[in-house]
């Protein structure tokens, strides 16, 4: 019996041998030299690319790691995930493509982490298509300029710095300033206007408490069929933190290559140029300036770039980027804001001071800019808002000369009253994204002197009574005016209709 | 002294082989090389690079795993497969290692490549 069992073991063996032309045949390997700190080095695969993904064979099964640096002698490759399986002589496998996440319209309202993998406790995401996480961004001949709007719903930020479907804008402050209040109501803004842009909300080594307070907002304000939220956490491997703005621009893309619209959140650019720094340095690279490695402008354009308004021989469709950086102590002239500057396409600035002067959202007029302009601004906006941002700059100034208490005459007055009453209408709740119709109605009334008897503290009240007014008397034309597509200017039909409203509102608040 | 990369130096010491020096004076060299250069423990890494440049020399090195001690003509169609692989190959030296835990059927390990035609991939690869 025993021999029958070798004798048949033997023939097994031998039939194995004499298939092995038709089994999977030879494959690149290496082995793991060594490991730490989420990097595996590894001896072999001279045939591996940038950013190609690896197989490491361990105890506990296979572990993915993408090839990042390629040198003569090894490769140095940065594990996706938990790196405690990976041990020394791990052998190493080509995966023979670049590293793809999951994309299409079946991610829509969860979250996921880097790789598309649920983090929401729900079912496990099926998707027909993938898209490459490192991907070349648009050519020249496949653009158009940006010249759709795409509305926040902060009047200030609506008027002043117009944001056009395919611009990046970045936004940028201290902390606590406000940033991403400003990027969560121009998500809620989307989905309250119906704009049928899809929301990607990439959080980069972001609180988990706060991504969980994020999403849960987005539910109650019913945005969250219309949002994928990419989340990495503070205790995510570097390796997550950095692929996480590239996944949910993959992610992204997919709707821009579709004929549709999306917005890209990166919340925020600081964190990830941070991830990145400390896996160039386990990688060895040179360090530069605050030590990031020489590539970090690189990191951040090639991602940005991405964000693009198609041709219409492409489809028209656009990705919209807002990326967000953190300064300290309000510096944006250190390295990385510097950098993100440079590359977009205007940026908003978060004041502290004006913050912690309740003037919210914080934006500083004169620091802020849109590159893009009016070309991506509705031409109700624009016809009421023209003067808008000269107008606030001036008063600013002004206003800090009048702190000597000086004698002022009667048009300096006038003018630092009016501008005390903008800033006072450019304050805005959070939560509360208004349409085009209420952004143009309120800076009408205001900029016209039709609130110029009413005092600047009254001044939220007596815009309520008017857009209420407004809405109770006129809803079909508010409805027009909301489609953005007519001026408001002295004697046009809209123009009176809130020239009769403000004026009734006013009477009940003047001082 | 500039660093020599360790594939510069695996490519000399297998011309030196395949030029039909004696492989302990090759091995001498190349090991008072890696002390006087404090790089001792990069010899294993050196002896891989050693195999694998002696590919373009014709001759590959590997290793095959095996639960069983594998009979000639086994160890024969092994080799005729490696040169069946790599045209220019006309030596094939294999080194047998045996180990329980493939199971069945044979690991071919070459320099920068492997076959793996175990049980135990096929019985991992079911429960993927």
């Amino acid at each position: 019996m025993a021999e029958l069992q070798v004798a048949e073991l033997s023939k097994d063996l031998q039939a194995a041998i004499a298939g092995l032309e038709q089994s999977e045949g030879l494959k690149d390997a290496g082995v793991v030299i060594r490991v730490g700190d989420g990097v595996a080095w590894v001896h072999g695969l001279s045939a591996a690319g940038y950013s190609e993904v690896l197989e490491i064979d361990t105890k506990a099964g296979v572990v993915e790691a993408f090839a990042l640096n390629l040198m003569e002698d090894e490769i140095g490759a940065v594990i996706l995930g938990d790196d405690s399986q990976v041990a020394a002589g791990n052998t190493v496998r080509l995966k023979g493509r670049v590293l793809e996440v999951p994309v299409g319209e079946e991610l829509l309202g969860r979250v996921v982490d880097p790789l598309g993998r649920p983090l929401d406790g729900g079912p496990a995401i099926k998707t027909k298509k993938t898209g490459r996480v490192e991907r070349e961004a648009i050519g020249v001949m496949g653009r158009k300029s940006v010249h759709e709007p795409l509305m926040t719903g902060i009047t200030s930020i609506d008027a002043m710095f117009p944001i056009g479907r395919g611009q990046r804008e970045l936004i940028i402050g201290d902390r606590q300033t406000g940033k991403t209040a400003i990027v969560l109501d121009t998500m809620i803004n989307q989905a309250k206007q119906k704009t049928g842009v899809v929301n990607i909300y990439v959080a980069v080594g972001q609180k988990l408490s706060k991504i969980a307070r994020l999403v849960e907002r987005l539910k109650q304000e019913g945005v969250m069929e219309q949002t994928i939220v990419v989340a990495t956490g503070p205790s995510d491997p570097a390796s997550m933190l950095y692929l996480a703005p590239y996944a949910g621009t993959a992610m992204g893309e997919y709707f821009r290559d579709n004929k549709g619209h999306a917005l890209m959140i990166y919340d925020d650019l600081t964190k990830h140029a941070v991830a990145y720094r400390q896996m160039s340095l386990l990688l060895r690279r040179p360090p530069g300036r605050e030590a990031f490695p020489g590539d970090v402008f690189y990191l951040h354009s090639r991602l940005l770039e991405r964000s693009a308004k198609l041709s219409d021989d492409l489809g028209a469709g656009s990705l919209t980027a807002l990326p967000i950086i953190e300064t300290q102590a309000g510096d944006i002239s250190a390295y990385i804001p510097t950098n993100v500057i440079s590359i977009t396409d205007g940026q908003i600035f978060m004041e502290t001071d004006l913050f912690y002067q309740g003037i919210r959202p914080a934006i500083s007029a004169g620091l802020s800019v849109s590159r893009v302009g009016g070309a991506a601004q509705t031409k109700a906006v624009k016809s009421v808002s023209s003067h808008l941002k000269l107008g606030l700059s001036q008063f600013r100034e002004l206003a800090s000369f009048a702190q000597f208490g000086s004698d002022l005459d009667e048009a300096t007055k006038s003018q630092i009253e009016r501008g005390q009453r903008l800033t006072e209408l450019l304050k805005q709740a959070q939560y509360q994204p208004m349409g085009i119709w209420e952004q143009v109605a309120s800076i009408f009334a205001v900029s016209e002197g039709y609130f110029d008897n009413v005092p600047a503290a009254k001044i939220k009240d007596a815009q309520a009574a008017l857009l209420t007014k407004l809405w109770t008397d006129n809803k079909a034309e508010m409805r027009e005016l909301n489609k953005g597509s007519e001026k408001v200017e002295a004697g046009s039909p809209s123009a009176k209709l809130i020239e009769k409203a403000a004026k009734s509102a006013a009477k009940g608040f003047e001082g | 002294m500039a660093m020599v990369s360790r594939r510069k130096l695996a490519n000399l010491a297998a011309r030196r082989i395949a030029g039909g020096e004696v492989k302990a004076s090759v091995l001498r060299d190349l090991a008072a090389y890696l002390i006087d250069s404090g790089r001792q423990r990069e010899a294993e890494l050196l002896v891989r690079d050693v195999e694998t440049a002696m590919l373009k020399h014709g001759i590959a090195v590997g290793t095959v795993v095996s639960a069983r001690k594998l009979s000639t003509d086994a160890l024969a169609t092994v080799e005729g497969f490696v040169k069946h692989h790599y045209k220019t190959v006309t030596k094939v030296v294999l080194r047998e290692r045996l180990d329980s835990s493939v199971i069945g059927g044979v690991r071919l390990e070459l320099p920068d490549k492997q076959l793996d035609a175990t049980i135990q991939t096929r019985l991992d690869k079911l429960t993927v």
